[in-house]
């Protein structure tokens, strides 16, 4: 078997708030192969917001080790960190979160300017990007003229623009509609099926059905790992349901 | 990220809030195109007295005949010349910070060249004078040692005299008369412009001492060896008021003036007078713009405050760029060059500002002023220097930032 993408190991994690100490994750142990497609799931503070911080490679672990794509990133100082996050980590947000003032094609660019990519080849994997994830036609607009699943496509389009090796999704469907949330979920499905590992955060049960395979957390712990019999697939209920006049 | 990309991400930063951008930056501009206007007016100021002292001649003094007839009516200045050229050589030879101490006398004098005629201050002067007073040759010759000595019929005469006689010809080897007697001008005076009291110094003409005495002045000059005044040069300018002392008490000395007993000779020092306002208007230079300089500093504070405002605001914005992969000194970086575009641009407008604000007093106000490149260079340089120094601290504030809040943060 060849070694996971993503492996931990007594991964912990202890906050210290007003001088308590808070266990937000305790001896997390998982393996994750690489083309996974794996939900993690979970009530708010149950820690599964703090395991996509660490895996994601955005905190740094109390104790236990963290070996991503074969490497032990639980010891590296920020900046480390940051080169990781660059190169192999893709983040999706509930928010979007992006730049309001730059068009979707600058959005898309801001990663590779931090990894130091010339100009022009940024420009063509921006658009790249951009043309995987269905607005090759959108290129030069800006959020403010984009709907929420637009956004969100030109989110997914800025983190997988890098060629990462994980794409870390934090609720993505949680501000659009269920049939935008579908229509993202069936791109996740099919960047999955592309090769990409997707590991998607949320508290929603439907959007975990999505995944291959569950994590639940509670109070800080892995209380269960559970294969998805039967993922649903995404393109199939979009087919199902009532065409929407789409926002320009 | 590139320096490039960090100037790009910064102007769209800067553009996105326009009205803001621009008010912020309104301090530096403000204190740069004051800073600019105010040292280009002292500059200005202060050149045009050393001008005008370079063109009475430095470090100066004009040792005057007498006051016996103070109280009494004018005009018996004839009858009370005590100074001699015995006590000029003296000066030179006895006080040690005296330069050069160069007799003189003079008289006004209708000069005639054939139908024209022109009245002038005619100067009869020693060997030292033009060098003591800087007067300078432009056309021609200066005086030779013969004519010094033996009362040669040569004459110096200055531009305006020139205008005057010869309009549009050369002077030079052309004879005039003065007083009646011929006299052959063999160069004409380099032009020196209004003294600083309005007078105009080109309107002159020079003879030898002994020409004047014995040719001209006539009468009772002829054998004599009274002067009418002599002009001091006195070694260092610094020296001037001491110089003044010592030459007051050799001349009281040498014409036996009792103690207590009046002066019977005037010591005019115009430089002095001069460099005293030289000074005043350089103070009143530094003031001016120690004023603008603490605008700018409160334009630098303005630019701290909206760069703080601005990583509070954009929290989420600097969680995402570094959970795209941007480092913490990426973030210092894109603040830092973001505060010191906004502060360059002010400073660059505030320039521009001032250099037009300085031109418009010029004209309006018939003001002097002198825009040193070194002065701009100085302004560009220091609104630069404000950017990083008031931009640091905000900047380094969103460098610090965690990730993981600034995300989260609403």
């Amino acid at each position: 078997m060849t070694t996971p993408l993503i492996r931990t190991e007594k991964l912990s994690k202890t906050y210290h708030i007003g001088g308590g100490d808070v266990r937000a994750l305790v001896d997390l142990s998982i393996a994750i192969p690489k083309g996974e497609m794996i939900a993690i799931m979970g009530p708010s503070g149950s820690g599964k917001s703090t395991s996509m911080n660490l895996l994601g490679c955005l905190d740094t672990p109390t104790s236990g080790n963290y070996w991503l794509d074969g490497q032990d990133v639980s010891q590296l100082d920020s900046d480390a960190l940051a080169h990781i996050r660059n190169e192999k980590v893709g983040f999706v947000f509930q928010q979007f979160n992006l730049l309001a003032r730059a068009t979707a094609l600058d959005n898309v660019e801001l990663p590779l300017t931090y990894g130091r990519v010339a100009r022009r080849l940024r420009h063509e994997k921006a658009e790249k990007a951009l043309a995987a994830v269905g607005l090759g036609d959108r290129m030069d607009h800006r959020p403010s003229q984009l709907s929420g699943g637009q956004m969100q496509r030109v989110a997914i389009a800025r983190a997988i623009v890098n060629s990462p090796q994980v794409l870390m999704a934090d609720e993505p469907t949680g501000a659009l509609d269920s049939r935008t949330g579908a229509e993202i979920m069936a791109l996740f499905q099919r960047l999955n099926a592309e090769g990409i590992t997707v590991i998607l955060v949320t508290h929603d049960e439907h959007v975990a059905a999505h995944a291959r395979r569950i994590l639940r957390f509670r109070d800080g712990r892995l209380v269960a790992d559970e294969a998805v019999a039967e993922p649903i697939r995404a393109a199939e209920a979009v087919a199902q349901m009532q065409p929407m006049p789409e926002a320009a | 990220m590139t320096y490039a990309d960090c100037i790009r991400a910064a102007v769209t930063a800067l553009r996105a809030n326009l009205l803001r951008s621009i008010l912020t930056s309104l301090g530096i501009i403000i204190g740069i195109s004051s800073v600019i206007a105010m040292v280009a007016i002292g500059a200005g100021a202060e050149s045009q007295i050393k001008a005008s002292i370079e063109s009475l001649g430095s470090n100066i003094m004009i040792v005057l005949n007498g006051s016996r007839t103070t109280g009494g009516a004018r005009g018996g200045t004839g009858s009370n010349i005590t100074l001699t050229e015995e006590d000029a050589q003296a000066l030179q030879r006895d006080v040690p910070s005296v330069e050069v101490a160069a007799p003189s006398v003079q008289g006004r004098f209708q000069l005639v060249s054939g139908n024209t005629n022109w009245s002038t201050s005619v100067l009869g002067i020693s060997e030292d004078y033009m060098t003591a007073r800087n007067w300078q040759i432009d056309q021609g010759r200066a005086f030779n040692e013969t004519e010094f000595k033996s009362a040669g019929k040569v004459v110096l005469i200055g531009s305006t005299v020139a205008e005057r006689l010869f309009p549009g010809e050369d002077p030079i080897g052309k004879v005039i008369r003065i007083n009646k007697v011929p006299v052959q001008i063999v160069g004409t005076l380099a032009t020196k412009g209004q003294t600083p009291f309005g007078q105009d110094q080109d309107d002159t003409a020079f003879i030898p001492m002994s020409t004047a005495k014995k040719r001209v002045l006539g009468g009772r000059w002829v054998k004599s060896n009274l002067v009418g005044q002599i002009t001091v040069k006195v070694r260092d300018a610094e020296n001037v008021a001491e110089a003044e002392t010592q030459v007051a008490t050799l001349l009281r000395q040498r014409h036996r003036i009792g103690e207590g007993a009046q002066d019977d000779f005037n010591i005019r020092n115009i430089s002095q007078f001069l460099a005293a306002r030289a000074e005043s208007t350089r103070v009143m230079g530094i003031l001016l713009a120690s004023v603008a300089a603490i605008s700018l500093v409160v334009g630098g504070i303005g630019i701290m405050n909206i760069m703080l405002v601005s990583v509070t605001e954009r929290t989420r914005e600097i969680g995402l760029r570094m959970a795209l992969g941007a480092r913490r000194r990426d973030i210092l970086t894109q603040f830092v060059v973001e505060a010191i575009t906004l502060s360059l641009l002010g400073g660059l407008i505030g320039v521009a500002l001032g250099i037009g604000g300085s031109h418009l007093i010029a004209q309006t106000g018939d003001w002097p002023v002198l825009i040193e490149p070194q002065a701009i260079g100085m302004a560009v340089g220091f609104s630069a220097a404000v950017g990083v120094f008031f931009g640091f601290y905000p900047a380094r504030k969103a460098s610090k930032l965690d990730p993981i809040d600034a995300l989260r943060y609403e």
